[in-house]
C-alpha cells in the first residue's frame, strides 16, 4: 500500500511538472512539431472522407490506354471536377462577402478533426503566424458562421464548430422582435438557441444571426434558420431548433475573420 | 545498453502509431466509429496480455501527445489518461485478475468511466482556474461519453478473443519448432 501511495505522488508531481511546463510556454516548440507533423499527415485521410480534390492527379492521364481504366479515371475526373466546382463556388461567396464587407481575414484549408470525440472541433491550415487568433470567427460561403478559434498554434489552429458542446454564440432572431438569445450546440448534429422570452413569436423559417453581443464576434454574421421550436407552458424560456446553412460535416475551405476593422478606418 | 536504446525506439514507434491510428480513425471512418477509445483499448489488452508497471509511463507520453492534440486545456486529457490507466492496472492486479473477455469488456468500463468522469471534473476545474477556457456538462456531453463508453467496452470483448486466439495460435508455432 506504501508503494502505492508513493508511485500515487510521484505521478502527480510529474503531472503538475509537465503542466507548469506547458504553462510557461516551454513545451510549445514541442507542440508546434507535432501537431504540423501529425495533421499533415492525417489530412490526406480528412480529405479523402469529405471528398476533397486532389490537386495533383494528371500524372494518371500518361498510363497506357486500357478502356475500363480510361472510364474509371473519366469518372473520377468528373466527380472531381464537380467538388472544384463546388469549392470555387464557395471561395467566390467568400470573396465576393469580403469585398462588401469592412473585415480583415484569411483564407484557410480544414486539414482534420481533433482527436477528442467528445468535441467537435476541426483543425486549419494557418495559425499564429499568418494574424490567427484566439476567438476569430471562421466563416463559410457568403458571412455563415461555422465556428470560432480557440487554440492557435505556429501554423495550424484549432476551430470549434457552431454544433460542439462547448459552444455558446450570441445570437438574434431576425422577427419581428429582434429576439436575442443563445445559440448552443450539442444536440445531435443540430443547434439549438436558447434563453427566448415565452411572449415573443418565432416562426419555423425565420433567420438567425450574430448579435454582436459574444466577444470578438461580429454582429449580423448568418447561423441558420429555425426549424421547429420547442415550448413548455410553465417554462420561462422557449427554444428554437435551427438548422445550420453551411453543412459543418463537409468543410473544405473556410475565411477567418481577423479584425473587425477597417484597413480605411 | 543497446537493448534499452531498442526498446525506446519500440515505446516511440508504438506512440507514434496509437497516435496515428486515432487520427485517421477520427478523420476517415463515420461518426459512430469515432467514439471508439483506441488507445484505452490497447492499455486495458496489455494490461491484461502482462504489461507491468512501465505502462504507466507509455499512457503517460501517449496522452501528452495526445493533449496537445486535443482543443482543451493542456493536462485535462493527460491527468484523465494516466490515471485511468493507473486505475486499470491496479484493478487488474487486486480485483478482477482473471483472464476472460469478460473482464475485458468490464476493465474498459471501468478504465473509460474513470477517464471520462476526471475529464468532465478537471474540465469544470480548469475552466475555473483558467479564464480563456470554457467547459460545461451538458446533456449532450454526457451522453456521447455514454455512448463512447458502449462503443469501446463492445468492441474489448472481440478484441480480446482474437488477441487470445493469436496469442495462443502462436505458441502452438513456437511449441512445434522449438
Amino acid at each position: 500500500m506504501k508503494k502505492r501511495y508513493q508511485t500515487i505522488i510521484g505521478i502527480s508531481i510529474v503531472l503538475v511538472f509537465v503542466i507548469l511546463l506547458r504553462t510557461l510556454g516551454v513545451l510549445r516548440p514541442v507542440e508546434n512539431m507535432f501537431t504540423g507533423m501529425l495533421y499533415s499527415l492525417t489530412s490526406i485521410s480528412y480529405d479523402a472522407e469529405v471528398g476533397a480534390p486532389e490537386h495533383t492527379s494528371n500524372t494518371r492521364l500518361s498510363s497506357t490506354f486500357d478502356p475500363e481504366l480510361m472510364r474509371a479515371i473519366c469518372t473520377i475526373d468528373t466527380s472531381e471536377n464537380i467538388l472544384l466546382k463546388e469549392e470555387n463556388e464557395q471561395l467566390r461567396k467568400q470573396l465576393n462577402f469580403f469585398s462588401r464587407s469592412r473585415y480583415q481575414h484569411t483564407g484557410a484549408d480544414v486539414i482534420g478533426r481533433t482527436v477528442d470525440p467528445l468535441s467537435t472541433t476541426v483543425t486549419i491550415n494557418r495559425g499564429a503566424r499568418d494574424g490567427v487568433a484566439r476567438t476569430n470567427p471562421v466563416i463559410v460561403g457568403d458571412g455563415v458562421l461555422v465556428g470560432t478559434v480557440i487554440e492557435v498554434f505556429d501554423s495550424v489552429s484549432y476551430v470549434r464548430l457552431i454544433n460542439d458542446t462547448q459552444s455558446k454564440i450570441g445570437a438574434t432572431l431576425l422577427n419581428k422582435e429582434r429576439t436575442i438569445g443563445l445559440v448552443e450546440g450539442g444536440y445531435d448534429i443540430g443547434v439549438q438557441m436558447n434563453f427566448i422570452p415565452q411572449n415573443e413569436i418565432v416562426s419555423p423559417g425565420d433567420m438567425i444571426v450574430t448579435s454582436g453581443l459574444t466577444d470578438n464576434m461580429p454582429r449580423g454574421l448568418n447561423i441558420g434558420t429555425v426549424e421547429y421550436i420547442e415550448k413548455q407552458p410553465l417554462e420561462p424560456f422557449q427554444q428554437a431548433v435551427l438548422k445550420p446553412i453551411a453543412d459543418l460535416s463537409y468543410l473544405t475551405s473556410v475565411s477567418v475573420i481577423i479584425t473587425t476593422t477597417t484597413s480605411q478606418e | 545498453m543497446f537493448k534499452k536504446i531498442l526498446a525506446t525506439i519500440v515505446y516511440a514507434g508504438g506512440i507514434f502509431f496509437l497516435i496515428i491510428t486515432k487520427l485517421f480513425l477520427m478523420n476517415l471512418f463515420p461518426s459512430i466509429f469515432t467514439h471508439i477509445d483506441i488507445i484505452m483499448l490497447f492499455f486495458v489488452l496489455c494490461i491484461m496480455r502482462g504489461a507491468r508497471g512501465g505502462i504507466v509511463w507509455f499512457a503517460f507520453f501517449t496522452y501528452m501527445i495526445l493533449d496537445m492534440l486535443t482543443a482543451h486545456a493542456f493536462g485535462i486529457e493527460l491527468i484523465a489518461g494516466v490515471l485511468s490507466v493507473l486505475g486499470v492496472y491496479w484493478f487488474f492486479e487486486d480485483v478482477f485478475t482473471n483472464l476472460s473477455i469478460w473482464t475485458a469488456g468490464i476493465l474498459t468500463v471501468f478504465g473509460m468511466v474513470v477517464f471520462r468522469v476526471l475529464y468532465m471534473v478537471l474540465g469544470v476545474l480548469f475552466a475555473r482556474i483558467f479564464d480563456i477556457y470554457t467547459f460545461s456538462i451538458s446533456t449532450g456531453l454526457l451522453r456521447d461519453a455514454g455512448f463512447e463508453i458502449m462503443m469501446t467496452a463492445i468492441l474489448s470483448v472481440p478484441l480480446y478473443a482474437i488477441v487470445i486466439k493469436m496469442a495462443n495460435i502462436w505458441s502452438k508455432e513456437r511449441i512445434r519448432y522449438s
